[in-house]
C-alpha cells in the first residue's frame, strides 16, 4: 500500500505506475482498502477535470463576449441600415431580427428606410451581424438563420433564435462549438422543457396537402 | 395544460395603427376599422378569424366572403384570467388606445373581402397573436385544447410567406408596380421549385429551408424591380 499512499501533494498527482508485485500475497482487507483508494482518486481527478472545465468555460465566454464586442464596435461604424440588409442577406426574417435587436418590426423598417437608431440599437445590430460573422467564420455553421430556426431538440420548439432573444449568445457558442449538447442547454435554460413540450399532439400533412394536427397515435408510434 | 395568456399586451401585435405596412396581405388576425358583417354588425371593428389556408383561394386570391368576429371595447380584464375563462372572446389589449378590446366569438359572420380591403386595419397581430386566436377559438367552438406551439409548427410556414410577400411587394411597389401585380408575381414565382425540389411554397413548410426562401425571394423581387423596361405590371 506505501506506493499508493506517497502522492505528491495535489489531488491529481495520480500516477498510473503499476504497483509492484506483492511480496505477499495480500489479505481480503488490504484489496478492498486499495481498490477503495483507487476509486478515490479516480474521483478526485473527475472533479478537477470538470472544474478545470468549468473554469475554461468562463473564461471561453468572457473571451467571446470581449471578441464579439470587438467586432461589433468595428460593424457598428456602417449605417444602421446597411447594416440590416446584411444580416437579412443571411436569411434571417425581419420578425427574427427585430427580436434579436429588442424592438418592433414596424422599428427595424423605419430604420432600413433610414429612421436613424439610438446609439445602443445601433450596436446590437452591429452584435448581431459580428455574432452571425463569428458563427459562420469561426465555427462553420455556414447557413447561420436555418441554424438558428431549427428546433434544438426534436422535442421542443425552442430553438437558436429563442436562446439569442434571451440573451443567451454563449450557450449557441458552445453548441456552435460542440462544447455543449442541446439538452444541457436547455435544462439550464429551462429546467421542466420536456414536462412543458410533453405533447399528445403531432402535426402532419392532411389528404389535401395541407397541414393539419392531430392526436398521436400511440398504437402506430 | 390551460389556455394561454400573453406577457404584456405588445407581444401580441405585429403592428398597430400608424405602424401597419399597407402592403401587408390580408392575414388572420388583422383588425379593422369599421367594416359591415351580414348578420352580426351594420359597421364596427372586426378580426378576422378564418384561417389563412381557408381565407385564400386559386392564385391565392382572397375568397369573397371571409369569416370574422366583431371587436368591442371591453371592461378590464386581469392577464391571468385569460386562461380561466372568457373562453368566447380573444383579448385584444391596447389594440386601438389604452384599452382592452376583444374579439367576440359568439358574434362570428361572413364579411364583404372588398370591405376588408378597403377598410384601414387597426392591428396586425403577431405570429404568437395569431396562435392564440386559434387556441382559443378552437377551445371555444370544440372545448378541445391545442397547445400553442403546435399551432405555430403546423400554421408558421403560411405566416412565413405573408413576411415575405409584405417584402416583395415593398420592393417592387417602391419600383412602381401596383400591389395586385406584385401579389400575383409573387404567387406565381413561389410556385416555382426550391432548393427540395418542391415548389419554393412547399419549402416554407421546413424551418431548415425558410432562409433560403427568403434569400430566394428578396434575389428575385430586387432582379424585377431593377428591370429597365416599364412593363404592363408598372403602375
Amino acid at each position: 500500500m506505501a506506493d499508493l499512499l506517497s502522492a505528491e501533494g495535489t489531488r491529481t498527482s495520480a500516477t498510473t505506475t503499476p504497483q509492484v508485485a506483492a511480496s505477499r500475497t495480500r489479505t481480503i482487507d488490504e484489496l478492498v482498502e486499495d481498490v477503495g483508494f483507487l476509486r478515490s482518486r479516480a474521483r478526485l481527478l473527475g472533479e478537477d477535470v470538470d472544474e478545470t472545465a468549468r473554469q475554461a468555460g468562463e473564461l471561453h465566454h468572457r473571451a467571446f463576449e470581449a471578441q464579439l464586442n470587438t467586432r461589433a464596435r468595428d460593424v457598428a461604424r456602417r449605417q444602421a441600415a446597411a447594416i440590416l440588409e446584411e444580416i437579412a442577406g443571411h436569411g434571417f426574417a425581419w420578425r427574427d431580427i427585430a427580436r434579436l435587436v429588442g424592438v418592433s418590426v414596424p422599428a427595424v423598417r423605419r430604420w432600413r428606410q433610414g429612421e436613424p437608431t439610438t446609439g445602443a440599437h445601433l450596436l446590437a445590430i452591429a452584435r448581431l451581424l459580428a455574432f452571425i460573422d463569428i458563427l459562420r467564420t469561426d465555427h462553420l455553421v455556414s447557413d447561420v438563420a436555418a441554424w438558428m430556426e431549427m428546433p434544438l431538440v426534436p422535442e421542443a420548439p425552442l430553438t437558436g433564435v429563442d436562446l439569442a432573444e434571451a440573451g443567451r449568445l454563449t450557450d449557441l457558442l458552445d453548441l456552435a462549438a460542440q462544447h455543449a449538447r442541446a439538452e444541457e442547454v436547455l435544462d439550464s435554460w429551462r429546467p421542466g422543457w420536456r414536462d412543458r413540450y410533453r405533447s399528445d399532439f403531432e402535426v402532419f400533412e392532411a389528404a389535401d396537402g395541407e397541414m393539419g394536427i392531430r392526436m398521436v397515435n400511440r398504437d402506430q408510434a | 395544460m390551460a389556455l394561454e395568456t400573453y406577457v404584456e399586451a405588445a407581444d401580441l401585435y405585429l403592428a398597430r395603427g400608424g405602424d401597419i405596412n399597407d402592403r401587408r396581405p390580408l392575414f388572420t388576425g388583422d383588425v379593422f376599422v369599421d367594416v359591415p358583417v351580414p348578420g352580426v354588425q351594420d359597421a364596427g371593428m372586426t378580426i378576422i378569424v378564418a384561417h389563412p389556408c381557408s381565407m385564400r383561394g386559386s392564385g391565392a386570391r382572397l375568397m369573397e366572403t371571409v369569416l370574422v368576429a366583431a371587436v368591442e371595447p371591453h371592461r378590464p380584464v386581469g392577464r391571468d384570467a385569460w386562461t380561466r375563462g372568457y373562453s368566447d372572446m380573444m383579448p385584444l389589449p391596447e389594440a386601438a388606445d389604452n384599452d382592452l378590446y376583444v374579439g367576440r366569438f359568439s358574434q362570428l359572420g361572413m364579411a364583404n373581402s372588398a370591405h376588408l380591403s378597403t377598410s384601414p386595419r387597426v392591428a396586425c397581430l403577431s405570429m404568437y397573436g395569431v396562435n392564440l386566436l386559434q387556441q382559443r377559438l378552437v377551445w371555444h367552438l370544440t372545448r378541445f385544447e391545442v397547445p400553442t406551439f403546435r399551432l405555430q409548427e403546423a400554421f408558421a410556414h403560411t405566416y412565413e410567406e405573408a413576411d415575405i410577400l409584405e417584402e416583395w411587394s415593398d420592393i417592387l411597389c417602391e419600383a412602381g408596380w401596383v400591389v395586385a401585380d406584385a401579389a400575383a408575381r409573387f404567387e406565381q414565382f413561389v410556385r416555382t421549385a426550391g432548393r427540395s425540389g418542391r415548389p419554393l411554397q412547399g419549402d416554407l413548410r421546413d424551418a431548415q429551408l425558410r432562409s433560403a426562401v427568403r434569400t430566394t425571394c428578396r434575389t428575385e423581387a430586387r432582379r424585377l424591380a431593377g428591370e429597365a423596361t416599364p412593363g404592363a405590371n408598372r403602375s
